[in-house]
């Protein structure tokens, strides 16, 4: 995530503060070209839990967009990135399970058991939707523009040669040039970089609950 | 031959950060059946810090007419900035919605249709009612109700000039990969079942259009 989203962010929120919708379209478009495949990503690691065909990925992608535009409009006040991406990962949890849900009454699919049935969430998926962006945007209040959680995180990664891995891979920096920058086999960096990833992915229950 | 978890994670964070679009099926494909699992969840602690790549022209393209991307821009296209922008006018104006209600059916002398008028309006504000199909008359009344030109509520709707009927009927809608055999189903039910119920002022102001 660049500046050019958080540019991209602020933006949205400007305009959609001054009622242009034209301009918050063309921000959101701009947000979305850039994390379009994160979120398609995102949806396919979904796929086999809620047992979703490609037709139904490419539903949960739109559901998720969708519902992404609408949170954004109506309660989103942060510009950071990393709160974006975290938010985004839940509506992309539950535009898996809205479209699990509409597939299965629409085949008479059973739906799998972490998906849940007849519960209020399933009987208004917005509600659940509206409650974690208020509880977001209360964080976001308390945090500030601290929030970043990379900013956040990597000075809490313990292992220097993780911490250097995962700073230069965010960077952009091809596993070879790393490894013959840390002077250490292509293998071994694969190694290093997997754990300092797994330590990153460790971090957000700490930061979420912070 | 399965490739290690390790290797398969960067051989995808490079293909992710050279913009060259890597699917995660492909390599979670790769992996050893039992280890799928915790190359996934790598791939998601990656995707949640991972930055966004610079696309070329053709990528950008690509990414432009995925499907998902196609009919969530259409259906955002439908609701604009309402959601945020009209009540946050209502309340400025200090209506609660059954007053904002009241008083456009007094605008169009439409009494008794109070309840109704504040459904729409509902729909209006949850992003659920098309843009493009609110009546200009209507905007006038509630832009005047609101205290602010109904112009400005069109650009906040975003409402923009009406598609060629071509356009508009291979517009995506939700779920439209999926549900396209549904909606055969459907048309041909429709074709069978008697025309609904004409619209009425108060669904002509809605729902009828701009020029109703």
């Amino acid at each position: 995530m660049g500046l050019r989203d958080e540019e991209l962010l602020r933006r949205f929120v400007a305009c959609r503060d001054a009622g242009d919708a034209d301009g918050a379209r063309r921000c959101w478009v701009g947000l979305i070209d850039a994390n379009h495949d994160r979120i398609r990503a995102m949806v396919d690691l979904r796929a086999s839990r809620y047992r979703l065909s490609p037709t139904e990925r490419d539903d949960a992608v739109q559901l998720a967009l969708v519902n992404l535009w609408k949170n954004m409009v109506r309660t989103f006040k942060g510009s950071t990135m990393g709160e974006w991406v975290l938010s985004t990962r839940q509506l992309v949890d539950f535009a898996c399970r809205q479209v699990q849900r509409d597939a299965a009454k629409r085949s008479g699919r059973q739906t799998s058991l972490d998906a849940g049935t007849g519960d209020s969430e399933a009987a208004n998926p917005d509600w659940k939707l509206d409650e974690l962006s208020w509880q977001k945007h209360r964080r976001d209040e308390e945090r500030g523009e601290a929030s970043d959680f990379v900013a956040w995180a990597l000075p809490q990664v313990d292992d220097e040669r993780q911490r250097v891995v995962i700073e230069r891979t965010l960077d952009g920096v091809p596993a070879e040039d790393i490894a013959q920058e840390l002077d250490v086999t292509v293998a071994n960096l694969y190694k290093i970089r997997e754990r300092a990833v797994k330590s990153i992915g460790r971090l957000w229950p700490r930061w979420e609950g912070s | 031959m399965s490739t290690p978890t390790d290797q398969l994670l960067s051989e995808f964070i490079d293909a992710w950060n050279a913009g060259a679009r890597p699917q995660v099926e492909d390599y979670l494909q790769r992996a050893v059946p039992g280890e799928r699992d915790e190359l996934a969840e790598r791939l998601e602690d990656w995707l949640l810090v991972a930055p966004s790549p610079a696309y070329d022209a053709q990528a950008l393209a690509s990414i432009r007419a995925e499907p998902g991307y196609v009919g969530a821009l259409a259906e955002i296209e439908a609701v604009g900035l309402w959601p945020e922008v009209l009540p946050r006018l209502r309340e400025r104006a200090g209506l609660k919605l059954r007053e904002l209600a009241g008083r456009i059916t007094a605008a169009f002398g439409l009494p008794g249709e109070e309840a109704r008028a504040e459904g729409y309006l509902e729909r209006m504000e949850a992003g659920d009612l098309d843009a493009s199909r609110v009546s200009r008359r209507l905007l006038d009344a509630l832009g005047t109700a609101l205290g602010v030109p109904a112009a400005d509520l069109l650009r906040a709707g975003g409402v923009r000039p009406a598609a060629a009927p071509g356009q508009a009927l291979f517009r995506a809608e939700r779920y439209a990969a999926a549900s396209f055999e549904a909606d055969l189903e459907a048309l041909s039910r429709a074709a069978l079942t008697p025309a609904p119920e004409p619209m009425d002022e108060l669904d002509r102001l809605f729902v009828g259009g701009p020029d109703a």
